[in-house]
């Protein structure tokens, strides 16, 4: 059972400064070889002035920026009592306005919409709805993601 | 990167090209881990994947995700992609090989932005499905 007074609570708001090795890297962690992610002259050809962050570069902001911030999923889920065992990925949403280069600085503001229980195939389980607002320093929101994180009892 | 598809050209029902991924290695995984920040042991540790009931270590959500948005992306530019959403359907282990396919499923005009939204899904090898989900990009 988790500590439902996390929803709606302030939490810290947290940093993330992009950096073109961590864009290179998550590429090739995931075997992407498009070059707009990991070299700078194939991305300026493209039109773009850097090389550009891929579609699921915001995670780096929850895990690394959420980190230092106390605010990382891990970190906060067993804060509310879960078993970092017992802890399952259910659904992610990412609302794009803008495109994350090298350079940017993030800042994200964290907030837990809900708990529910539900009952699953594997038994009890709290589903944990997240929703992080993602802006660069030029204060324009680059992006919204919302998840869904499982916590088996 | 391919050409971007153009609107005019695209039908509902149109299959977006498939991307094969090689099969999930226990080094991907450890570099995935590095890569996002995502820690939990569950992805690289066997014993914490034993412990959690998988019988060993399972591949992070958002590595399959992130295959999912390759196949996206070969097909659009990134700027192109206005939302996009999974939800994990399956657990992916070492060895499993994804495939990530596409359909398009609506098109329409909107505020004079030429949209459409594709279905997408990923199995393994054994077609077993690991995420299903949708996204929505702005065509020329």
């Amino acid at each position: 059972m988790l500590d439902r007074s996390y929803i709606g609570k302030k939490l810290p708001l947290l940093h993330y400064h992009v950096d073109a090795s961590k864009i290179r890297e998550l590429a090739d962690a995931l075997g992407d070889d498009n070059p707009i992610f990991r070299d700078a002259e194939a991305a300026r050809a493209a039109g773009y002035p850097d090389i550009v962050a891929p579609l699921t570069f915001p995670t780096l902001f929850r895990f690394w920026g959420g980190a230092a911030a106390g605010v990382e999923t891990r970190a906060l889920l067993t804060k509310m009592g879960a078993d970092e065992l017992r802890i399952l990925h259910g659904e992610e949403e990412y609302e794009y306005f803008g495109l994350i280069h090298p350079g940017d600085d993030i800042t994200g503001e964290l907030e837990i919409l809900d708990i529910v229980t539900k009952e699953g195939r594997s038994g009890k389980m709290d589903m944990v709805k997240t929703r992080a607002t993602y802006r660069n320093q030029r204060n324009e929101v680059v992006v919204i993601a919302r998840a869904t994180m499982v916590v088996r009892h | 990167m391919s050409v971007s598809p153009k609107f005019d050209a695209i039908q509902v029902g149109d299959a977006l090209p498939p991307l094969s991924k090689p099969p999930i290695t226990e080094t991907q995984l450890v570099r995935y881990s590095g890569a996002s920040g995502d820690f939990n042991p569950i992805h690289t540790v066997h014993q914490a994947g034993v412990d959690a009931g998988h019988g060993g270590v399972i591949a992070h959500g958002m590595l399959i995700m992130g295959f999912a948005a390759q196949m996206i992306t070969n097909w659009v530019r990134p700027e192109q992609v206005k939302r996009f959403g999974v939800r994990f359907t399956g657990i992916s282990r070492p060895g499993d090989a994804i495939t990530v396919r596409g359909w398009v499923a609506e098109k329409w005009e909107e505020d004079g932005q030429r949209l459409v939204r594709c279905e997408i899904e990923a199995v393994d090898q054994s077609n077993h499905r690991k995420l299903k989900g949708y996204f929505v990009a702005a065509l020329l």
